[in-house]
């Protein structure tokens, strides 16, 4: 009873040095269901095989504790936690040090309320001494700046510090007597799943920073797009001002030949200056501030970018969207990549042509918006059945998996209506997007 | 009998169009009529609602009034749905696309170039009477799939076959043009489609009996007339 009292207390300590040094705020409740797991979790050992393995679990129920609770700092909650464990074992050495050196100590602990006293002022001196180192790490580490705010370097923190400690742990407390059979492979079984934890750490380390770079690669295109539509409206408009200012020109210079009666120089003026502007009115503007209507942002910048690219390849590029397009009912990510797609295969197909023409179409309706890419093809018996097949392609060093990634994409979804057609030197892809009732 | 409509607001523009359809209904001796020509969309739209006959509408997009052009032709369609829609218009920029999808337009007249104007005039007559004596002469079987409000028929001559996607709650129909992936089960086409043409040839290809060009039984493929292929299984090779 009494060993499994000062297991108790031990865990207690442990449970202390930990709450102190956590990264967060830790209240009561946060305290005791820290204490209770880890009681749970390294109690049964130590008393089923009287061994010290108890702290193989205090190790665990720290780990588990760690990502299951106050999730926004997890990786480094593992961290604190393993640092608290090492800082717990080391203070308990120092303390048994001490009384070693202390002589009286002893005649104390004999009766009960000596003992009694010694747990309490080794409580309160751990209390406090933690309670400092805490101040220190949190001064030191947690509140730093740089390479210490990435996730994914605390993760690999945590998995070199499980290594040390669990090997530390080892080979004093286990590795120094491993007599019988079957404590050897208990020996081994721990071992083992401390490599599997530490390993799982490393995973969710390379996992993190994996999403990590993909969200920001997203959203870095999304910006270049914008800077490309934004880039091609302010020219648009330069070319807008700089026709006013030449257009009242024009007026004055024709107020000037009327005044004159001058009908000749009149006529001349018009054909020369005046009807070559139709041109310049009708040309060049290719109506991308149509897409100024639809309100998700990074199908905008796509289109935009595309469009542009298309316009400047020297095809005439069509865009009509009429009404305001709020949202649509699918994945912004997957929509991106579908219409990226599509209007790629445009492109590429329009060059083919003598008149390269690619069109842009979208129409808000009650219950679905309609989006429609066409483009002109030249007529052969290019069978639509072939065209989906994964590894088609029409042209030489490309791989066809385009159309084929399109359609996994459109039949991950059921509310998706999608219409191929090939028609008198017209390729049409059309989506209807039904919206979903969320 | 087809009753033509016009509704333009220029006055002199309409006279022209008025002139251009006189003009072609008595050279080709065409069975249509002009029974209305307008400035006022309301006007057009209380003659829609009376008239019995399928009608031809020649619609400007600026009416310079509250109702534009299009919101007309979509009240137009909705009175007489199988009518023939045909825009008189200087925006050039509109693009075609968005009519035709939105109320099914016809075709598009350009009125920048009167020469053009009205050939393009004879023109859509011409191809919306061969469309209409098409329609009642012959009545073509038709698959319609619907989403949201809209319809989208295939008639039977065109179908290739039906196949099923890789998402059990979709099917892929195949026609000689173009390609309709769309929401559905076979088991649903099985049921509304007429057996005497559609012969479930695998478990997951329904075909079209009078398309098939050919059938490999060796090789279990069957090909169609535009060279598209399906697979067949043994057990339902009878069928065929």
């Amino acid at each position: 009873m009494n060993s499994y009292l000062s297991l108790l207390f031990s865990f207690f300590l442990f449970a202390i040095t930990i709450r102190n040094i956590w990264p967060q705020k830790m209240g009561l409740k946060g305290f005791a269901a820290l204490y209770a797991l880890m009681s749970f979790a390294a109690l049964p050992i130590p008393l089923l095989t009287y061994k010290l393995y108890g702290l193989f679990g205090v190790l665990l129920a720290v780990c588990l504790y760690g990502l299951a609770a106050y999730q926004d700092t997890r990786p480094k909650n593992i961290c604190m936690g393993l640092f608290g464990c090492v800082l717990a074992v080391i203070l308990d050495n120092v303390f048994v040090g001490v009384r070693h050196l202390l002589p009286f100590m002893d005649s104390l602990e004999e009766n009960f309320y000596g003992d009694f006293c010694i747990a309490a002022l080794q409580m309160i001196l751990y209390y406090a001494m933690t309670l400092l180192c805490g101040r220190a790490i949190r001064w030191g580490l947690l509140s730093r700046r740089g390479i210490l705010q990435i996730q994914q370097v605390w993760y690999l923190i945590d998995a070199a510090l499980l290594l040390f400690v669990i090997v530390f742990f080892f080979h004093t407390e286990v590795g120094a007597e491993v007599p019988l059979f079957a404590d050897r492979m208990y020996y081994h079984v721990m071992l083992f799943a401390g490599y599997f934890m530490v390993a799982v750490f490393l995973s969710l380390a390379m996992f993190g920073a994996y999403r990590e770079k993909m969200r920001t690669e997203t959203r870095q295109r999304a910006f270049a797009d914008l800077q490309d539509y934004t880039h091609n409206l302010e020219t648009m408009y330069d070319g807008l001002r700089s026709f006013k200012h030449d257009y009242i020109n024009i007026l004055t210079s024709l107020s000037g030949y009327i005044e004159n009666g001058d009908m000749e120089k009149l006529k001349d003026f018009f054909e020369e200056k005046i009807l070559p502007t139709q041109k310049m009115i009708t040309q060049g503007d290719y109506k991308l501030n149509q897409l100024g209507n639809i309100a998700v942002l990074e199908i905008k910048s796509l289109l935009s970018a595309k469009m542009i690219y298309a316009h400047e390849m020297g095809i005439n590029v069509t865009i009509d969207i009429p009404d305001q397009i709020p949202c649509f009912s699918m994945d912004t990510v997957d929509l991106a990549r579908l219409l990226g797609i599509f209007l790629d295969n445009a492109v590429e197909a329009a060059m083919e042509t003598k008149r390269p023409e690619v069109g842009l179409n979208m129409i808000q309706n009650p219950d679905t918006v309609a989006i429609i890419i066409r483009n002109s093809m030249e007529e052969g018996d290019l069978a639509l059945q072939k065209l989906k097949q994964q590894g088609f392609t029409t042209k030489e060093g490309h791989t066809g998996i385009g159309l084929a990634n399109a359609q996994k994409i459109i039949r991950s979804y059921d509310n998706i209506l999608w219409e191929t057609t090939k028609k008198d030197g017209c390729f049409t892809q059309y989506l209807e997007i039904e919206r979903k009732e969320v | 009998m087809l009753y033509i409509f016009v509704c333009e607001d220029n006055a002199v523009q309409r006279k022209a169009v008025v002139q251009t359809i006189h003009n072609t209904v008595l050279m080709e001796e065409m069975d249509m009529r002009l029974v209305l020509d307008t400035a006022n969309p309301y006007e057009l739209l209380e003659a829609v609602k009376t008239s019995q006959n399928t009608g031809i509408y020649f619609l400007d997009i600026d009416l310079k009034c509250d109702m534009n052009g299009m919101k007309l032709a979509q009240q137009i369609r909705k009175y007489d749905p199988r009518c023939f829609i045909i825009f008189i218009t200087a925006h050039s920029e509109l693009s075609y696309m968005t009519f035709q999808y939105r109320v099914e337009a016809m075709d598009f007249v350009l009125k920048d170039n009167p020469a053009e104007a009205k050939v393009k005039i004879r023109e859509c007559l011409l191809h919306a009477w061969e469309r209409h004596t098409l329609q009642t002469n012959k009545v073509h079987k038709t698959y319609t799939i619907e989403i949201g409000e809209r319809k989208i028929s295939v008639d039977y001559q065109d179908i290739l076959f039906f196949e099923t996607s890789s998402n059990i709650h979709k099917v892929v129909l195949h026609a000689k043009d173009r390609q309709i992936e769309f929401y559905g089960t076979m088991k649903d086409l099985e049921h509304t489609l007429d057996d005497r043409c559609f012969v479930r040839c695998h478990r997951s290809f329904l075909a079209n009996r009078n398309n098939i060009k050919e059938v490999d039984t060796k090789e279990r493929v069957i090909y169609f007339v535009n060279g598209e292929t399906c697979l067949m299984s043994t057990r339902m090779m009878k069928g065929i």
